[in-house]
């Protein structure tokens, strides 16, 4: 026992002290002081590539997310240039036609509006009915594209890259610009789509055109 | 006065000085445990090599004597320095580390004793009965005789009291360390060690022939 149990308290014993030190002799196995000292060294060890092994699956989400939004993007390219929607009530478009629309753009690329304007094109309503909401149609797509016009000017270039259904809203307007009037003959059809290529509706006036050829076949079309 | 009158003047001062120089070298060599556990947090495992085999064998005998089965000391040994290693970042030197070492200890004993309820039925542990070379045989036959009535007794004890006897004796923990690392209160704790002590001291008393 040392002095210092000695001095603080009376509660030890010397001789029973020096008796169990007498008989307490056992040390620590050998084997045992291996185990403990080399996982000593190897936890004192991996404090860097604990980093690194956090680090690996972060790459390693990262490099799929990366992979993954090529991917999608791939996949919707074709997507971004649709031949556009025609909103003809299903009485007046051609068979051709109508199968046209049902290969356009998917419902989710599309914007409310286009999707408000279709709706009522579809259904089976009467002349007036059909001609007020396509004017209503008009109006609203007219305010679309105008919208989208100042976004063009005021948006930079990397935003503008993902907003394919503001296009296919402006493809949709720019083919009401020829009204049932223009479209009775080939030749004020015609001087409408110059009139649209006037004012650099190039998209507008490729679909009249293919429209104008539908309705007129080439031996008539004077171009 | 002669070169070698002041030599032999100067001499003893010199080698007292020296002397006094190298124990306090001796003394500067011997870091205390708390900031050897620090050097090892940042990384020196020599500092835990240290550490251990200042600790290794007190620590040993104190878990053989609780466990009763040099097996499960040895498991428990490899609990408790397993504990201290994953334990070396939040390592905060408050206490000493020698009652912070046998709390740890003290926990896993514990935590061994729930897991196996009949540990107290065997007891494998053989006391050191090494003779010592000057002793004649009757004495070498007395101190052995001695040194099993002592293992007897202290295997009798409760393990409260054997668990203080060896915090004192072994860890050379105060009073107060031993309240820290046991949880109780320092008079229970003197109360314990001096019923301990008793018990042993008596068993060392007892005659030969009436054992």
């Amino acid at each position: 026992m040392t002095d210092r149990h000695m001095k603080q308290d009376d509660s030890g014993d010397p001789r029973v002290s020096a008796a169990y030190r007498e008989m307490a002799g056992e040390r620590t196995p050998e084997h045992l002081d291996h185990v403990i000292l080399n996982a000593a060294r190897s936890a004192a060890k991996p404090r860097r590539s604990k980093a690194i092994a956090w680090l690996r699956p972060v790459a390693w989400a990262a490099t799929i997310g990366v992979c993954l939004a090529i991917v999608i993007e791939i996949a919707l390219l074709p997507e971004q240039e649709p031949a556009g929607i025609v909103p003809v009530s299903e009485d007046t478009a051609s068979p051709t036609e109508t199968k046209r629309l049902e290969k356009t753009t998917p419902q989710a690329a599309e914007p409310p509006g286009a999707q408000a304007v279709r709706k009522p094109a579809r259904g089976k309503s009467a002349d007036m009915d059909g001609r007020a909401d396509e004017a209503e149609a008009l109006n609203s797509l007219r305010e679309l594209r105008q919208s989208s016009e100042i976004v063009e000017e005021t948006a930079p270039a990397s935003t503008l890259r993902s907003a394919p259904a503001t296009a296919t809203a402006l493809e949709f307007a720019t083919e009401r610009y020829c009204d049932e009037s223009q479209t009775a003959d080939p030749e004020s059809w015609l001087e409408c789509i110059l009139e649209l290529e006037r004012q650099g509706l190039y998209d507008a006036a490729r679909l009249e055109r293919e429209l104008l050829a539908e309705a007129f076949p080439p031996p008539e079309l004077v171009r | 006065m002669s070169v070698f009158a002041r030599l032999a003047q100067l001499a003893p001062r010199a080698l007292s000085q020296s002397a006094s120089l190298a124990y306090a070298r001796r003394m500067e060599h011997r870091p205390e445990d708390s900031a050897l556990m620090l050097r090892y947090r940042d990384g020196d495992v020599a500092a835990f090599e240290t550490l251990y085999r200042r600790h290794k064998d007190p620590l040993f005998r104190y878990l053989l004597r609780m466990c009763r089965q040099p097996a499960a000391a040895e498991d428990v040994f490899q609990e408790v320095w397993g504990k201290i290693i994953r334990s070396r970042d939040n390592y905060r030197p408050t206490a000493k580390f020698t009652t912070f070492l046998y709390h740890v200890a003290h926990n896993c004993f514990i935590d061994y004793i729930r897991r196996n309820k009949r540990h107290a039925d065997t007891t494998d542990i053989e006391p050191d009965t090494q003779p010592d070379g000057a002793d004649c045989p009757e004495t070498l036959v007395e101190k052995s005789l001695a040194r099993r009535r002592l293992d007897d007794a202290l295997r009798s004890l409760p393990d409260e009291q054997r668990d203080v006897f060896l915090l004192y004796e072994e860890a050379g923990l105060s009073l107060d360390d031993i309240a820290l690392v046991t949880d109780c209160k320092r008079e229970t704790v003197k109360s314990r060690l001096r019923y301990a002590v008793r018990k042993l001291r008596s068993a060392l008393d007892e005659s030969p022939e009436a054992s």
